[in-house]
């Protein structure tokens, strides 16, 4: 006989359980980021309920709370209920927005085409220049320069009477440069768009944001698609089977290459090491906790790994081939003190360039990564055609990778 | 250009805009926004319960100014869209038509219910008029002081305005 101390707590643990099922299916998406009209209405009602109540109690009750203006909760209301829209960024800033966003100054561009946003945009870095042979679009808007080391022109930015700036979370100028200066009211957004992990959230958000939840759904459904088929390949892959490998990344300023090497560890902020994990790798370095990620070549020697897998900051769509990524393939198998390990003498050198990694485009480049692991158990995927279907479907480009670009060597 | 020099109509278009510009203040006070109380005596203790009433289009807030003593209880309005500082009712409107919220009554006495509204949606703003509320056996004459005097509507300001002017044309300034 079950005790009914027991019986009870069974009870209440199945209920909770059962409520635990039903609620993401009821309200909101479980990650809370409205998709539909009928969420994005839902959500817009309890943002200005919200916005009303910080303004009520900062205007009628002498409040010290942050609050809309009155010009802003008046357009709110006029465009209510698609509006007002409200994110919390990856630096963690809410962002509430009263209106369609229609001048958008995009540093980081690398979602804009994706989402359809083009036509939304202002302005864009410098460095985006280089992807209007995939979006052409680019060509018409406002340079304000920087991208890379360099800071953006200030005055341009505020020349294109921006009502949003899209930036990076960590590239690129800070607060002092962006936020302290923007015209009030004018959002500052940072988003990266190049960390696997944050891909889908982030494009739900901003599409969500800018009113393209149309294609920021699409998006999800096709990196959703792709990873889940890699995931469920590399899940047969038994442990002991498991590639070890070393990554090496591309470095020309800190690193005297011929005794030492950089490598992702767990240490870093920035973990390149997750394109390993995500090739169903083991990396060698996992437990580094050096923050550079500086290692001797001693100690890369003493890890013996199965395979080498490089990141270089160079190649793009712009370059015209994949020769640029060759430098370090070159390097590393010619480097007379890594001839023994397996990785060198059985060849297994991959180099990916880091515009193929830091974007939307990513699950083409784990496909790549995992195809080089398990050459069998990805007979059938073609990387490069998982790439052209985002350019095709979600560009609308006709930029052909297999023609153009540097994205991956050797294949 | 003296006043006797003018045209009848322009004499009537001045009395008409000065008319209206009295009758401003009026208006935003004329919005339709009122409330109801139920009882408006109570027992020693008991429970009243207050109603807004609000146009359909309405988007703003309400405040609503609790009397000393009474206290709040609760409300039917959204719970999301309410919030309570000290003695001062916030409510966030979204097109609802009315606010019912409750009170409790203090042991004795009476208090003065007073509320503010803004709609941000048309820009406009002012305020409900001040209700009375008591305790049974309580002296609310005090309270009822403190009421503003009743004032002419918006069609009676207007009506007599009219009737003024046409008056003003027939008879001259004279």
């Amino acid at each position: 006989m079950i005790p009914v101390q027991h019986r009870i707590t069974a009870f209440i643990g199945a209920f909770l359980l059962i409520s635990l099922m039903i609620i993401p299916s009821s309200g909101l998406s479980p990650d809370g980021i409205p998709r539909t009209q009928d969420e994005i209405h839902s959500a817009a009602a309890a943002i200005l309920r919200d916005e009303l109540l910080a303004y009520g109690s900062a205007v009628y009750a002498g409040g010290d709370v942050p609050h809309m203006t009155s010009g802003q909760l008046a357009d709110a209301a006029r465009n209510y209920p698609e509006y007002p829209r409200r994110i919390v960024d990856t630096r963690n800033t809410t962002i509430t927005i009263v209106k369609p966003l229609t001048r958008i100054v995009a540093y980081n561009f690398h979602p804009m085409g994706a989402l359809h946003a083009e036509d939304l945009v202002v302005g864009v870095a410098n460095s985006a220049m280089q992807d209007a042979c995939v979006v052409p679009a680019i060509n018409d808007k406002v340079n304000i320069g920087g991208g890379g080391p360099s800071e953006p022109d200030f005055e341009t930015v505020l020349s294109c009477k921006p009502d949003a700036l899209l930036t990076y979370t960590e590239l690129g100028p800070g607060p002092e440069f962006f936020e302290k200066r923007m015209p009030q009211g004018v959002p500052v957004i940072r988003m990266d768009f190049i960390r696997p992990w944050s891909l889908v959230p982030e494009t739900a958000k901003l599409g969500y944001l800018i009113n393209r939840t149309e294609w920021s759904s699409a998006y999800e459904t096709w990196h959703n698609r792709w990873m889940g088929e890699i995931d469920r390949r590399l899940a047969t892959v038994p442990e002991e089977k498991r590639v070890r490998v070393f990554m090496d990344i591309w470095s020309t300023t800190f690193t005297d290459r011929n005794n030492e090497r950089r490598t992702a560890g767990g240490g870093q902020w920035y973990s390149y090491g997750r394109y390993i994990i995500d090739g169903g790798g083991i990396n060698v370095a996992e437990d580094l906790m050096n923050p550079q990620g500086t290692v001797d070549i001693e100690w890369l020697i003493q890890k013996n790994p199965d395979a080498i897998l490089g990141v270089m900051y160079d190649g793009s769509y712009a370059s015209p081939d994949n020769t640029v990524l060759k430098n370090q393939y070159d390097e590393l198998l010619s480097h007379p003190a890594l001839k023994d390990i397996p990785a060198i003498k059985n060849k297994r050198v991959y180099v990916l360039s880091y515009r193929y990694t830091n974007g939307l485009m990513y699950p083409a480049a784990r496909a790549q990564v995992a195809k080089w692991f398990y050459p069998e158990l990805f007979a059938d995927i073609d990387p490069a055609a998982i790439h052209q279907e985002f350019l095709t479907e979600f560009m609308e480009s006709s930029y052909n990778v297999r023609e153009q670009g540097a994205f991956s060597y050797p294949d | 250009m003296r006043m006797e020099q003018r045209s009848p109509i322009a004499r009537l278009c001045i009395i008409f805009c000065c008319l209206l510009a009295f009758c401003i203040p009026a208006t935003a006070a004329d919005t339709g926004i009122s409330r109801s109380m139920d009882p408006i005596v109570s027992e020693h203790g008991g429970m009243v319960t207050v109603t807004v009433y609000l146009p359909p289009s309405f988007t703003g807030v309400i405040v609503e100014d609790l009397p000393a003593g009474y206290s709040f209880a609760g409300t039917t309005h959204l719970k999301d869209g309410f919030r309570l500082e000290g003695q001062r009712c916030i409510f966030a409107v979204i097109g609802e038509e009315t606010i019912r919220y409750t009170l409790i009554s203090p042991d004795s006495g009476c208090g003065v219910l007073q509320g503010e509204w803004e709609d941000v949606g048309s820009g406009t703003k002012g305020q409900i008029p001040p209700s009375v509320l008591s305790v049974t056996g309580s002296d609310s004459s005090q309270c009822s002081t403190a009421l503003p005097a009743p004032g002419f509507s918006l069609p009676a300001t207007l009506l007599a305005g009219m009737i003024g002017s046409i008056l003003v044309i027939r008879e001259g300034w004279q």
